[in-house]
């Protein structure tokens, strides 16, 4: 994870994405006082210096994003080796940086005049960069920030060493050595750094100082008051403090894991191009692939932007360059299906992108063109893509011998327990016609009539993607509880069975299939009886009729059937006592209805958030699932952190469920590390 | 500095009265700045001749340019008026209001407010329609705002429309100054500006009545007090600035404009009284 405000981390992970799968190496990044960032880059044996200019644009340097970028020095005279560095690193920083640039690289508050010069500085010009005991450079903490005497002293702190610095408003009286005039202050230190650390220390305040002010700030004195506030400092947004890929489904998910000849027009500006591609990757987390925090080239290289510039927005609106660019990507790519995407600016400035597209559908009327219109309260209006996906490739039924099944939201090809199923279900003699949402695949979907029931994956973000598109399919639609655990997958294919009338599965098919994996299970089960699992429910839950599924996922009966013990926490959700007691025994009972194995359950009743902290620190469990959202008492209090996305469908994919929770449980990272991370009510 | 925002109802007089005080403040000796907030930048068309004009959008529009200089953006005017003009998309494409909001950001970066200006004239277009058209009200850089409004129901509403802006700009230091009435010649015309004017606790300025010369003047593209500086409708211009001149922070207030159902009332009563 890239925490935006421990430059260690960050820069070390731009360097990589600089130069990953080039034959650009990246030898490091320095940053300059003045807001210019450095890149060491190496290839075919020479190397380029690039220095980004990331706050001013320099009147004789090529502009790049608001700022300059030029090569500084080469170990060539051939300026083709300048150039070639410069367009590489362009285009990756381009491809990567949108709309929600990294804080350390974005310049901030250019519209903010006036800054109290008080104790909330640091917070109004760099929050969330410059933290007190959170930034850390090298083995340096920043440990203090304190306004006193008019000035504001920021020290970093090693166990060997202390670094002291001043930032001084115009006109007031130097402290120490000047570093560096910013306009609105100074960065003065009380001695010069003695160790590259210390140096490197400097540099990166200096740095983000640099992106954070601007000539015509103007710092007013606390105590002196003043009509305007600086509470229009602006609150920095960094993608990487996620943990978690925030939806598993997703257009821009789908368009990337789609494998066919797609090609895509996004009718936005540059910064629009959705970080959420790039963020993600092809993967979900659902399907038990873990998002990559990369780039996906292929994405990239089938999408084309009208990249509306400012003056496009405000003198002409855009409506030429989507369609000059839909019929330029059709005669260039001929692709099979053309996906136009809209976004916001344009539906603001009111361009008729419909229109644009209804124009090149009806000048190319064999190619399946799909136009994904924004919509400002459904993040990215997939599910009307499903449906208009399904409308323009599925072709009239083709009758063919035997039953098929089209999977719906049972994970992507890089899904690991979906080739099992498919086995699965083949030795019913059903064919799996095809498999979409999250991804899709263009033959596939042109095929996707010719299935005799639409699988439908029984979560809720599955069903509400879908619900569009199932009544244009002319496909029965159904649910069945999700294969998960051994009983689990067998009661699945029992019931696929029931839903298309063929012949079940019998007793030898299951014995024949469980004889292989029996041993290996039951050494496992044994293994999983001597650990306990700290499960975190809210008693609210309970009145939910499915609350024991979590995104279709059974899984607190998939732990009981692998022979974990369980000790379930009920936490008061309600203000009234009595309610939260009426939920408890209600949760009981409902434990008690689901759970096999009573012996390994205990229950206990939460009153208050407080005093779960508690209960997690001393409960003798290794693992926790919580309901908690965000919850960092897990980790803070050394358990591990478990949740549906661990589990995998199928009966090879719960051999592995299983084994791969008892290695987390067995594995004591955070009983080992849980002191060093940061306390649980520290926020980022 | 001075800063004055007239709005109005489209076709109402804004520019007409703008032009004119701007001269008035201009013959009195202090440095003005005229800036049109309109696409159709026809603000400056009594004092910059037609083909001299130059707006800020079309500046931004050549290949290359990253920023403009005050000489580029500010145009010397007849009557020692400077003039800016925002200009913008033709009618139904683009976005006009951010290209105000931009020309603001293009003031910021050229520096032209601080070029030593006595008095800043925003000549704002029409009704305040979007975001982009308060930005004289929303990002502060107007401090007094009249509003040109005539005894006609739909150039009242609009006159409330506007102040209830002005109230969700208060936060800027912006007010209402004054409804600036510019008569049709309906009956009952001024009384029904007065009762709207003390309604909306503002008060009513100098009335500016029909008058040929007004018409005479803008066909040789001349503001009144250039074209007829003796005729009865420049001393009536004359008067006007007299009061804009006087105002002081106790002339301003933050108005209360009527409810709906209220603006309804306030009309039936008008054309009744």
């Amino acid at each position: 994870m890239i925490k935006a405000n421990q430059p260690d981390f960050f820069f070390p992970w731009l360097e990589r994405f600089v130069a990953a799968g080039s034959p650009w190496g990246c030898d490091g990044t320095t940053v300059g006082l003045d807001g210019t960032l450095c890149l060491h880059l190496t290839g075919a044996g020479q190397q380029v210096d690039l220095m980004w200019d990331v706050g001013t644009p320099r009147e004789d340097k090529p502009t790049f994003r608001g700022g300059s970028l030029w090569v500084e020095r080469a170990s060539s005279t051939d300026p083709r080796l300048g150039k070639a560095a410069l367009r590489h690193v362009a285009a990756r920083l381009t491809a990567m940086f949108h709309k929600h640039t990294p804080a350390l690289l974005t310049r901030r508050n250019r519209e903010l005049v006036d800054v109290r010069f008080g104790p909330g500085l640091l917070e109004s010009l760099c929050g969330e960069i410059l933290c007190v005991g959170q930034t850390r450079r090298a083995d340096h903490l920043l440990a203090e920030a304190t306004h006193r005497d008019r000035a504001f002293e920021l020290r970093f702190r090693s166990s060997g060493s202390e670094l002291l610095m001043h930032l001084v408003p115009r006109g007031a009286p130097a402290k120490g050595e000047v570093v560096r005039d910013y306009g609105p202050c100074a960065l003065c230190t009380a001695r010069m750094p003695a160790s590259d650390a210390e140096r490197s220390i400097l540099d990166f305040v200096g740095y983000v100082l640099a992106l954070s002010m601007h000539p015509q700030m103007r710092f007013i004195e606390d105590a002196a008051g003043s009509a305007r506030s600086d509470a229009g400092a602006q609150r920095l947004i960094n993608p990487f403090l996620h943990d978690a890929v925030p939806a598993d489904i997703s257009l821009m998910n789908a368009l990337q894991g789609c494998s066919g000849g797609l090609s895509m027009v996004a009718h936005s500006d540059r910064e629009c191009l959705s970080y959420c591609p790039l963020m993600t990757g092809p993967s979900q987390s659902l399907y038990l692939t873990r998002p990559e925090l990369r780039p996906n080239l292929e994405f990239l290289r089938r999408l084309r932007l009208t990249d509306l510039s400012e003056q496009a927005v405000i003198m002409s609106g855009g409506e030429g360059a989507l369609a000059s660019l839909l019929q330029e990507t059709i005669e260039q790519d001929e692709p099979a299906l053309l996906v136009a995407i809209d976004s916001c600016v344009p539906r603001l400035i009111g361009d008729d992108s419909v229109a644009v597209v209804q124009q090149a559908r009806r000048e190319h009327r064999n190619l399946p063109t799909i136009n994904v219109e924004i919509r400002l309260d459904e993040a990215d209006n997939q599910r009307a893509f499903w449906r208009d996906l399904v409308r323009e490739l599925s072709q009239s039924k083709a009758r063919t011998p035997g039953k098929a099944v089209n999977l719906i939201g049972f994970g992507s090809p890089r899904t690991r327990s979906l080739p099992e199923l498919q086995e699965l279900l083949s030795s019913m003699s059903v064919r799996t016609n095809a498999c979409v949402v999250p991804t899709f695949d263009i033959d596939e979907m042109r095929r996707f009539r010719d299935a005799d029931l639409n699988l439908v994956f029984p979560a809720k973000h599955v069903r509400e993607a879908f619900e569009l598109a199932q009544p244009e399919c002319g496909v029965v639609g159904a649910e069945a509880a999700a294969p998960f655990g051994l009983e689990g997958t067998r009661a699945w294919l029992l019931e696929v069975a029931n839903l298309l009338a063929v012949e079940p599965p019998g007793e030898p098919f299951f014995q024949q299939r469980m004889s292989s994996l029996r041993a290996r299970w039951d050494a496992l089960a044994r293994r999983a009886a001597g650990h306990r699992v700290g499960v975190v429910l809210l008693d609210c839950h309970f009145r939910e009729p499915d609350c024991m599924v979590r995104m279709g996922v059974p899984w607190l009966g998939c732990l009981d059937e692998m022979g974990f013990a369980l000790e379930v926490m009920v936490v008061r959700t309600h203000a009234h006592a009595g309610s939260h007691e009426r939920d408890f025994q209600h949760a009981r009972q409902r434990l008690g209805e689901v759970l096999r194995s009573h012996s390994g359950l205990s229950v206990t009743k939460v009153d208050a958030l407080d005093a779960l902290g508690d209960l997690l620190r001393k409960g003798k469990f290794e693992l926790v699932y919580t309901e908690v959202a965000q919850d960092r008492r897990v980790t803070t209090a050394g358990k591990v952190p478990v949740s549906p996305f661990d589990f995998e469908m199928g009966f090879q994919g719960g051999l592995r469920t299983l084994r791969r929770l008892l290695n987390l449980a067995e594995t004591p990272f955070f009983q080992r590390y849980h002191q060093h991370l940061p306390p649980a009510d520290w926020k980022p | 500095m001075r800063t004055l925002a007239f709005y109005g109802k489209g076709g109402i007089g804004k520019t007409t009265v703008a032009t004119n005080i701007s001269v008035l403040f201009a013959k009195d000796g202090r440095r003005v700045l005229q800036v049109g907030c309109d696409p159709k930048h026809d603000s400056s068309y009594k004092l910059v001749a037609r083909e001299q004009v130059r707006t800020v959008m079309g500046l931004l529009q050549v290949p290359g340019t990253q920023t403009l200089t005050r000489e580029q953006v500010v145009m010397h005017g007849r009557m020692g008026v400077d003039c800016v003009e925002t200009g913008g998309p033709e009618p139904g494409v683009g976005c006009a209001g951010r290209g105000i909001t931009r020309m603001f950001e293009v003031l910021g970066e050229a520096k032209v407010l601080e070029s030593g200006y006595d008095v800043v004239v925003y000549d704002v277009l029409g009704d305040v329609v979007c975001g982009g058209f308060a930005a004289p009200l929303r990002r502060g850089f107007a401090r007094e705002v009249y509003v040109v409004a005539s005894g006609e129901i739909m150039a009242l509403y609009a006159a409330n429309n506007i102040c209830r802006a002005i109230v969700t700009h208060a936060r800027n230091g912006v007010a209402l100054a004054g409804v600036v009435a510019n008569l049709r010649g309906s009956s009952k015309e001024l009384a029904t500006l007065q009762a709207f004017a003390a309604r909306i606790g503002s008060r009513l300025l100098h009335p500016i009545p029909q008058h040929e010369a007004v018409q005479e003047a803008e066909r040789h593209s001349r503001t009144v007090i250039e074209h007829a500086p003796d005729c009865a409708i420049a001393h009536d211009y004359t008067a006007l600035f007299g009061e804009i001149q006087a105002t002081t922070q106790e002339d301003c207030c933050i108005p209360r404009p009527l409810e709906d159902t209220e603006f309804e009332q306030f009309v039936l009563n008008a054309m009744v009284a």
